[in-house]
C-alpha cells in the first residue's frame, strides 16, 4: 500500500522540477536576439504633462530601476525616457513592458502609443501584468528614437522595469509567456488555493480531530485571499488602508499558520512559539490599523521580515524532521518548503530592491507544490485507511466463515441427533406396530390354527390380513416425509387391484385434494388401518358389487367415507366383530370419530379426523 | 405376437407360480428360468426374451447386476424386478440400473399379466410412493428441511431432468392419482400416462449412468 503514495510524492517532485525548468525557459526567453532590450534610461521627478526638456536634470540609471521613493510627498510623478535605434526595417516594431507595475502613459517620439491607469489622488494602482503595444510606424524615424513614460508612484519603492523593442512575433510570444507566469499562474494558484482550502475546511469540519489538516486548510485559504487582494490592480484610496491591512493580515497570517503547521507536522508543536507568533502577527496588524500608512515602510521592511527567523525555525524543524524520518511524505514536504522559501526570499529581495532582478513575484508558485504534497499525504492517509478497512473486512470475513463452519458443524450434528432421534422413535413405533398389529395377528392366526380346524379360505384370509398390515406399516415407514397422500395412494392402488381381481367395482374419489397432507405417522397409519379394516370387512362379509371410497380434504378436517351396496349391517356378523371394535379403538386413539350406519342397501363407514394446523 | 418371458428367481414357490401365470395366457410364453445369478447371466446371454423377471435377492449375485447386464446386451428387452414390498429403495435402484417395471411377489395373476402387457406396450407401472421418492430425489432437502443445504454440488432438479409433462405426471402420481385420473386431467389416455412413466424411468437410468460416470471420473476410475 506504500507504493501509490510514493508515486504521488514522486509526481510532486516532478512538478517542482517542471516549474523550475519553466522558470529557466522564462529567463531564457528574455535574452532573445531579435529583440533589443533597453537597460539604460533617464528619469526625472516632474509633474509636467509634457516631456521635460533635456536639460531639466534627468538622471541616468540602469533598468530595472528600483529605489526607495522620496518620502517628502505621498504621490510622486515621474518621467522616464529611453532611446533606441530603429534601422529602417520594414517590420513594425512593438514595445513590451515585462512589468509596468505602476502603469503610465507611454509615448514614442512624443506620440502616445499606450496608456495604463496610474496612481492619482483617488486611486492606487499596481499592475502585475506585462504590456505590449504597437509603435505606429509613422512616429518612428531612422536612427535614434525615444520612448517617454509618464507615471506617478505611491509605493514605497519606485519601480520601473526593462523595456523590449522588437518585431511582433517574438514580442507577442514573450508577452504571452510573461502574461502566463505573471498573471495566469497566479489566477490558477488563487483559484486552487480557495478551492482546496474550502475542501480541506469541509474535510476538517467532518473530522475536527484532524487539526493538522484544518490548519493547512486555513493556511491555503489565507494564501488564496492574500493573492486575490494583492492582485487587485486598482484600489480606491478610501479603501486603501483596509485593503492593505487585509493584505498584511492574510500574508502574515499565512506565514504564522504555515509556521505553526510546519512545527506541528514535524511534531514539535510549541505553545509559546505559537503565542509569540500569533501575538506578533496581531500586534503588527493593530499597529498598522492605528498608525496607518505612515508605518507602511516599517511594516513591510521590518515587521514582515521579522517573521523570517520564526519561519526559518519552523523550516529548520521540518527539514530536520524530514532528514530523520526519511519518509517520502516528510521529504516532499521539506522540499516543498525549501522551494516556497526560495521563492519567498526571491520575492522579498525583489520587493526590497536587494537585487536588480525584474520585479516579478513568484511566491504563488510555491503553493501548488505545497498542495501537491498535501494531496500526497492525504491520499496516503486515505489509502492507509482503505487498506485498514480491507484488512478489517478480511478478518471479519474469515471470522464469519469460521463461525459459519462452526454453525454448520453444530447444525449437522443437530441433524444427526435429530435423525438418530427420529430413527429411535420410528423403531419404537414399529415395535409397537408389530406388537399390536402383524405380531398379534400372526399369533392369533397360529393359535386358531393350532386349536381349531381352519378352512383354507379362512387361513388365507387371515394371512392376507397379516400381509396387508405389514404393507401398511412399510408404506408408512417415512421418518422424514409425513405426507399421507402417497401412502394413501399406494393403499388405493393395492386395494383397487385386489377388488379388480374379484371383479368388484372399486371407486375412489378425492374431493379438493391438497398438494400435501401432513400427519403424524401413527395418525396416518391408524387411518389406513381403519380404512383397510372397513374394506376387508366388505370383502369378507358384505357380498357387495360396488365399493366407493371418498376422501374429503378440508383445511381443518379430513373425512373418509367407505360405502358399499352389500348386504348391510348385521348385528350377528359384522357389527359386533373384532374388526369393528378395532376400528373404534383406533379412531378413539387418534381422536377421530367413526360412524357406521346402514344404507338402504349396504353400509356406510365415515371417519372424521380433525386436523391440527 | 407372443411375448417371451424368462424368470430369474431363487425361490421355487414363486418361480413356479410366476411360471404358471405366464403359461396360463396365450399372449405369453415362458422360455426359461434360472435360480441363481450365475445361471441368470447365462440365461440372459443365451435366451433372447422380451421380458426378464428378476428377483433382487439372489443367493450369489445382486439382481441389480443382472438388470444391468440384460439392459446392456439386450437393449430391446424389458426387465421387471420381482419384489416383496415394492419398497422405494430397491425399486429406484433397479430402475436406475435399467429396469422399467416391478412386480410384487403376491400380485394377483391378473396384475402380473397386466404389468408385462403394459411394459410391452411401452408403458410402466408406478406407485405413488415410488413417484414421490423419484421427485424427492431431485428436490434436495427443500421439502424435508427448510435449512439450506451446505454449498455442495447441487443435484439436478426434477424440472431440469424431465419434460414439463413428465414432471406433471410424476407430481400427480405422487399425490396418489390414478393413471386414468391423470389422463383425464391432461386429455391423454392412461396408456400415454404409462408411457410417460416409462420415459421417466429411462431418464432416471440415463441420469444415474451419467452420475456414475461423473463419480468415476471424479474418483479417477475413468479417465476423461
Amino acid at each position: 500500500m506504500k507504493r501509490p503514495s510514493w508515486v504521488y510524492s514522486a509526481s510532486n517532485l516532478h512538478w517542482v522540477a517542471l516549474l523550475l525548468i519553466a522558470l529557466c525557459s522564462l529567463a531564457r526567453a528574455e535574452s532573445d536576439q531579435a529583440v533589443s532590450r533597453i537597460r539604460r534610461a533617464e528619469y526625472i521627478i516632474s509633474d509636467s504633462v509634457t516631456t521635460p526638456p533635456a536639460d531639466a536634470g534627468w538622471h541616468v540609471i540602469d533598468l530595472p530601476h528600483h529605489v526607495p521613493k522620496p518620502v517628502d510627498r505621498e504621490l510622486v510623478h515621474y518621467w522616464y525616457k529611453v532611446s533606441f535605434e530603429a534601422d529602417g526595417q520594414n517590420e513594425p516594431l512593438w514595445i513590451l513592458f515585462p512589468q509596468l507595475l505602476s502603469g503610465g502613459d507611454v509615448y514614442v517620439n512624443g506620440a502616445l502609443v499606450g496608456s495604463k491607469p496610474w496612481a492619482n489622488e483617488y486611486i492606487q494602482v499596481r499592475w502585475y501584468l506585462p504590456e505590449l503595444w504597437l509603435i505606429p510606424p509613422v512616429v518612428l524615424h531612422q536612427g535614434t528614437n525615444e520612448v517617454e513614460v509618464r507615471l506617478a508612484i505611491r509605493e514605497p519603492f519606485t519601480s520601473f522595469g526593462e523595456i523590449d523593442i522588437g518585431p511582433e512575433k517574438i514580442q507577442r510570444s514573450n508577452f504571452e509567456k510573461l502574461l502566463f507566469w505573471e498573471d495566469t499562474t497566479a489566477d490558477i494558484s488563487t483559484a486552487l488555493c480557495l478551492l482546496a482550502g474550502a475542501f480541506i475546511m469541509v474535510f476538517w469540519a467532518r473530522r475536527p480531530q484532524e487539526k493538522l489538516y484544518g490548519l493547512f486548510g486555513v493556511c491555503v485559504l489565507f494564501w488564496g485571499l492574500r493573492t486575490l487582494l494583492l492582485r487587485t490592480p486598482v484600489v480606491p484610496l478610501e479603501y486603501f488602508l483596509i485593503w492593505r491591512l487585509a493584505y498584511y493580515f492574510t500574508t502574515a497570517g499565512f506565514i504564522v499558520l504555515i509556521s505553526i503547521f510546519m512545527l506541528k507536522f514535524s511534531k514539535r508543536s510549541n505553545a509559546i512559539y505559537n503565542r509569540v507568533l500569533i501575538g506578533y502577527w496581531l500586534v503588527g496588524c493593530v499597529a498598522f490599523l492605528t498608525l496607518g500608512m505612515s508605518i507602511r515602510h516599517i511594516i513591510e521592511a521590518f515587521w514582515l521580515t521579522g517573521f523570517l527567523p520564526l519561519n526559518l525555525y519552523a523550516v529548520a524543524c521540518i527539514l530536520i524532521y524530514a532528514g530523520c524520518q526519511r519518509t517520502h511524505n516528510a521529504i516532499s514536504m521539506g522540499l516543498a518548503i525549501l522551494f516556497a522559501l526560495a521563492l519567498s526570499v526571491h520575492d522579498l529581495a525583489v520587493q526590497e530592491a536587494w537585487i536588480d532582478w525584474p520585479e516579478i513575484y513568484l511566491m504563488h508558485l510555491g503553493i501548488p507544490a505545497f498542495l501537491l504534497v498535501m494531496i500526497g499525504i492525504l491520499s496516503d492517509r486515505f489509502l492507509d485507511s482503505l487498506a485498514q478497512v480491507e484488512s478489517v473486512n478480511e478478518k471479519l470475513e474469515l471470522r464469519v466463515a469460521a463461525r459459519e463452519a462452526e454453525l454448520r458443524r453444530s447444525y449437522d450434528q443437530l441433524r444427526k441427533f435429530e435423525r438418530a432421534h427420529a430413527a429411535t422413535d420410528e423403531r419404537q413405533r414399529i415395535l409397537q406396530d408389530m406388537h399390536d398389529g402383524v405380531g398379534s395377528q400372526l399369533l392369533s392366526t397360529l393359535l386358531m390354527a393350532q386349536h381349531t380346524a381352519l378352512s383354507q379360505k379362512t387361513l388365507v384370509a387371515l394371512l392376507q390380513e397379516c400381509l396387508d398390515d405389514m404393507r401398511l406399516v412399510i408404506d408408512s415407514l417415512t421418518p422424514e416425509d409425513r405426507d399421507l397422500l402417497p401412502v394413501l395412494g399406494n393403499f388405493r392402488y393395492r386395494m383397487a387391484s385386489r377388488f379388480r381381481a374379484l371383479s368388484l367395482n372399486f371407486d375412489w374419489k378425492n374431493h379438493d385434494m391438497p398438494e400435501a397432507l401432513e400427519l403424524e405417522p401413527d395418525v396416518g397409519l391408524n387411518i389406513l388401518r381403519i380404512l383397510q379394516e372397513a374394506l376387508a370387512n366388505i370383502l369378507k362379509h358384505a357380498q357387495a358389487e360396488n365399493v366407493v371410497v371418498e376422501v374429503f380434504y378440508r383445511s381443518e378436517s379430513l373425512r373418509l367415507r367407505v360405502s358399499d351396496d352389500g348386504c348391510g349391517f348385521n348385528e350377528d356378523g359384522r357389527g359386533s366383530g373384532r374388526g369393528v371394535n378395532n376400528m373404534h379403538n383406533r379412531a378413539q386413539k387418534i381422536g377421530a370419530t367413526l360412524k357406521i350406519r346402514p344404507l338402504a342397501q349396504g353400509t356406510e363407514v365415515t371417519l372424521d379426523i380433525a386436523l391440527v394446523q | 405376437m407372443v411375448t417371451k418371458v424368462a424368470i430369474i428367481e431363487d425361490n421355487a414357490e414363486f418361480l413356479s407360480r410366476f411360471r404358471q401365470v405366464i403359461e396360463s395366457s396365450s399372449e405369453f410364453s415362458f422360455i426359461g428360468s434360472a435360480v441363481n445369478g450365475i445361471d441368470g447371466m447365462a440365461l440372459i446371454a443365451n435366451v433372447d426374451a422380451d421380458a426378464y423377471l428378476v428377483d433382487l435377492g439372489l443367493p450369489d449375485i445382486n439382481g441389480i447386476e443382472l438388470i444391468r447386464l440384460a439392459v446392456k446386451i439386450r437393449p430391446e428387452c424389458d426387465v421387471m424386478v420381482i419384489t416383496m414390498f415394492a419398497d422405494d429403495a430397491h425399486v429406484i435402484q433397479s430402475i436406475e440400473a435399467g429396469a422399467t417395471g416391478y412386480i410384487l411377489k403376491d400380485s394377483t395373476s391378473l396384475d402380473i399379466l397386466e404389468c408385462i402387457r403394459t411394459l410391452r406396450e411401452g408403458g410402466s407401472p408406478i406407485s405413488p410412493l415410488i413417484a414421490r421418492r423419484i421427485l424427492q430425489k431431485f428436490q434436495p432437502a427443500a421439502r424435508i428441511s427448510d435449512q439450506p443445504t451446505p454449498a455442495t454440488v447441487q443435484p439436478a432438479a426434477a424440472t431440469d431432468l424431465f419434460s414439463e409433462r413428465e414432471y406433471q405426471v410424476l407430481h400427480a402420481l405422487s399425490k396418489g392419482l390414478s393413471f386414468k385420473e391423470i389422463g383425464a386431467r391432461h386429455y391423454i389416455s392412461s396408456h400415454t400416462v404409462a408411457r410417460h412413466v416409462k420415459k421417466i424411468y429411462r431418464v432416471l437410468a440415463v441420469h444415474s449412468r451419467g452420475e456414475a460416470v461423473y463419480e468415476a471420473t471424479k474418483l479417477g476410475i475413468l479417465s476423461k
